[in-house]
């Protein structure tokens, strides 16, 4: 199993809705390609560290997708498409299941592999008591 | 205290008391020692503290980051570049 993020960022003046539709479609083409989006994970507006298209902010959103080797074919797909949608002004798809294991064994075994470190340490999950 | 090394009247190639001290200071890679082994592009906060005012990569000597976890670093920084999250320089 593969996994890979999908960033996008998208047009700052879309709406709302316009802008979930437009997710809505990656999201439609990489289900109907044997893909499936884990996760996702929106910023919202943001500001641009530098203009792209005279455009000083963007929509964030980042898409963590799960696929078997066999579909991986739909990412090209994807780009392709991201690529010709002028709504979008970046995109960057990073496949993460390599450096996710590696990164696992390198760390204590059983210490999860924490990706954001800005962030303070997240509290241990307390697991729920009760059983189904 | 010991400063320096003191030579031989007449032998010392430098006036005594010119000789230049060197501090070593002991730099040591943050993310060897926090055992962080993947570094998210997404990471905003943390890739910052790796990029000077003009916005260029802190180099592996400043960092003293070692060369694993600096070229995970330069990768996310790169990353994030690519997708506005960080300047590729400051005008």
């Amino acid at each position: 199993m593969r996994t890979y993020e999908l960033a996008i960022v998208a047009d700052p003046r879309l709406s709302d809705e316009e802008f979930v539709t437009l997710v809505d479609e990656y999201k439609q083409l990489i289900t109907s390609r044997g893909g499936e989006v884990v996760r996702e994970e929106s910023w919202g507006k943001k500001k641009l560290a530098y203009p792209i298209r005279k455009l000083s902010e963007g929509r964030y959103v980042f898409l963590f997708l799960q696929m078997e080797p066999a579909s991986a074919a739909l990412i090209p797909e994807v780009e392709l498409r991201l690529g010709q949608n002028d709504r979008v002004l970046r995109f960057l798809t990073v496949r993460t299941d390599l450096d996710l294991k590696r990164a696992a064994n390198r760390v204590k075994p059983g210490q999860p592999v924490r990706t954001i470190h800005s962030e303070p340490e997240p509290a241990p999950v307390v697991e729920p008591a009760e059983e189904e | 205290m010991a400063m320096g090394r003191r030579f031989a009247p007449g032998k010392g190639r430098k006036p005594a008391g010119k000789k230049k001290t060197f501090f070593k200071r002991r730099k040591v890679c943050r993310f060897t020692a926090e055992h962080i082994e993947y570094v998210d592009y997404k990471d905003v906060k943390l890739l910052q503290q790796y990029i000077l005012e003009r916005a260029k990569i802190l180099p592996r000597r400043i960092s003293g980051n070692s060369a694993r976890h600096q070229r995970m670093v330069a990768t996310a920084i790169k990353r994030a570049r690519h997708l506005a999250l960080l300047p590729f320089t400051t005008d």
